[in-house]
């Protein structure tokens, strides 16, 4: 029957527009989400670079004594791996970009003969990696959008303590970092020990762009040739600054990978709008081809009738 | 001369000023900062922070932290710090109580050391925001 074809892809059509309304909502949500979580990460910049200066001083002051909560561990035998995902989907690569990457991390260090514990942040890792065989020790989510600190502390506490009571060598994050907003990394890096800064460059926190304006203490390493006084004592200091700091380090990296997350978001929902337009164009065209092809026939259909109606009459009248 | 100064919470940076004085507690004891003092780094005990300016005074309860002097001024660095006019002493008082009844509890059960702890921080939490909201508490009288 004619018009069977065009209603089927007519209710298509519709059904692409509906889902492009939702893409697109999505879109613009991620879009303000981008900004709010650009402020926040602006905002905790201060906090880690007054505490990056911090651990700088002490470090040079204490020296040897800060023992194994500064450097890299030579031969880590027992590490703690930090993964931070998004708790929803719908982002296009960046939940398996680094839920991919961690698996890679922890496989590789297994078969190196460490063994390896995985905590996660985002509700996305537990049944990706579980999948894989990967046992998750801890998880947590509901925050990967906006988390706060106190989010990090909760994190931290799962992380610290066992590094501090010498179960953990080494603890290492896999998480997005947010480089710009074209270029976002995933990236695999040592939480603790701290870094330690007299090795070359501050890794950790971002340097500040031009122009922003931070309190004293926070800008950067000014020429260190005085003489510093620390109480307590800069190795007792250490330790209580190894907790601070790392907590910070988790705030900074749940807040980039939050901003990562949105961007990612954004993208992946323009992309899907735009593949919904192009999409109804190309319906479009072909329902109306369809359309015309049924026009075509019934037309033929008449023109035919009345053909035959004209030829049976003449066939009458002679 | 003035000191720059400037508390920074993980969030944001919740003072910045010129200050005359700054008093507040590390592990060692009391301590005042006037401007030109030597560069330290100390570690913050929960304590009332007091940033005296040339008007008046701004006065901070810190949940532990450090402060960090260097020439180009002072920078207090902590996880919690909350300003004495925005406590919400209902709160607090209702805070104390409940950790002061789990206290009592905890003495008679013989509770874990940690948990014990655990409500020990909250308790002095709950009286040092008290204590600052009530505009008292240890380092007042200079």
């Amino acid at each position: 029957m004619p018009g069977g074809q065009e209603r089927a892809l007519r209710r298509r059509i519709r059904s692409v527009q509906a889902t492009q309304k939702i893409t697109r909502a999505m879109e613009l949500i991620a879009a303000s989400q981008i900004v709010r979580a650009q402020n926040r990460l602006a905002a905790a910049l201060p906090y880690q670079r007054g505490l990056a200066e911090v651990l700088a001083e002490a470090a040079a002051d204490a020296g040897d004594q800060a023992g194994r909560l500064l450097g890299t561990p030579e031969d880590p035998r027992r590490i703690l791996v930090l993964c931070l995902v998004a708790d929803r989907g719908l982002c296009g690569g960046y939940n398996a970009n680094v839920l991919r990457a961690t698996e890679r991390l922890v496989r590789a260090r297994r078969q190196a003969g460490a063994t390896v514990q995985v905590v996660t942040v985002g509700r996305k890792a537990p049944p990706y990696l579980r999948f894989r065989r990967v046992e998750v020790s801890r998880s947590f989510g509901g925050f990967s959008d906006r988390p706060s600190f106190a989010d990090a502390r909760a994190v931290a506490e799962a992380v610290v303590p066992p590094f501090l009571a010498e179960e953990i060598d080494q603890v290492l994050v896999v998480s997005t970092r947010y480089r710009s907003a074209g270029t976002q990394v995933v990236e695999e890096r040592q939480l603790l020990p701290l870094p330690d800064p007299s090795a070359d460059g501050e890794a950790t926190p971002r340097t500040p762009a031009a122009g922003e304006d931070l309190p004293p203490g926070t800008v950067g390493p000014e020429d260190r040739q005085g003489y510093v006084e620390f109480e307590p004592a800069s190795q007792d200091l250490l330790g209580e600054l190894v907790p601070r700091y790392a907590e910070a380090a988790i705030f900074g990296a749940l807040l980039e990978a939050a901003v990562s997350e949105h961007t990612a978001r954004q993208r992946a929902m323009a992309a899907a709008t735009d593949n919904a337009e192009e999409l109804v164009k190309t319906l479009t065209r072909v329902m109306n081809r369809a359309r015309q092809d049924a026009i075509t026939t019934e037309i033929m259909e008449i023109v035919g009738g009345a053909e035959a109606l004209r030829q049976a009459e003449e066939a009458e009248a002679s | 001369m003035a000191l720059p100064a400037a508390v920074v919470t993980p969030e944001r940076v919740l003072v910045r000023t010129e200050a005359t004085e700054v008093h507040l507690r590390t592990e060692e004891g009391e301590a005042a900062f006037l401007p030109g003092h030597t560069p330290l780094i100390g570690a913050l005990v929960p304590c009332l922070l007091r940033v005296v300016e040339a008007e008046g005074e701004q006065r901070l309860a810190v949940h532990g932290g450090f402060v960090h002097v260097e020439q180009a001024g002072l920078v207090v660095l902590t996880p919690v710090a909350e300003r004495a006019e925005e406590i919400d002493v209902a709160r607090a008082q209702r805070a104390r109580e409940r950790a002061e009844a789990r206290l009592a509890e905890l003495r008679n059960a013989e509770a874990p050391p940690e948990e014990l702890a655990a409500v020990e921080a909250a308790l002095a939490r709950a009286q040092l925001r008290l204590e600052v909201a009530a505009g008292g508490g240890p380092g007042t009288g200079s």
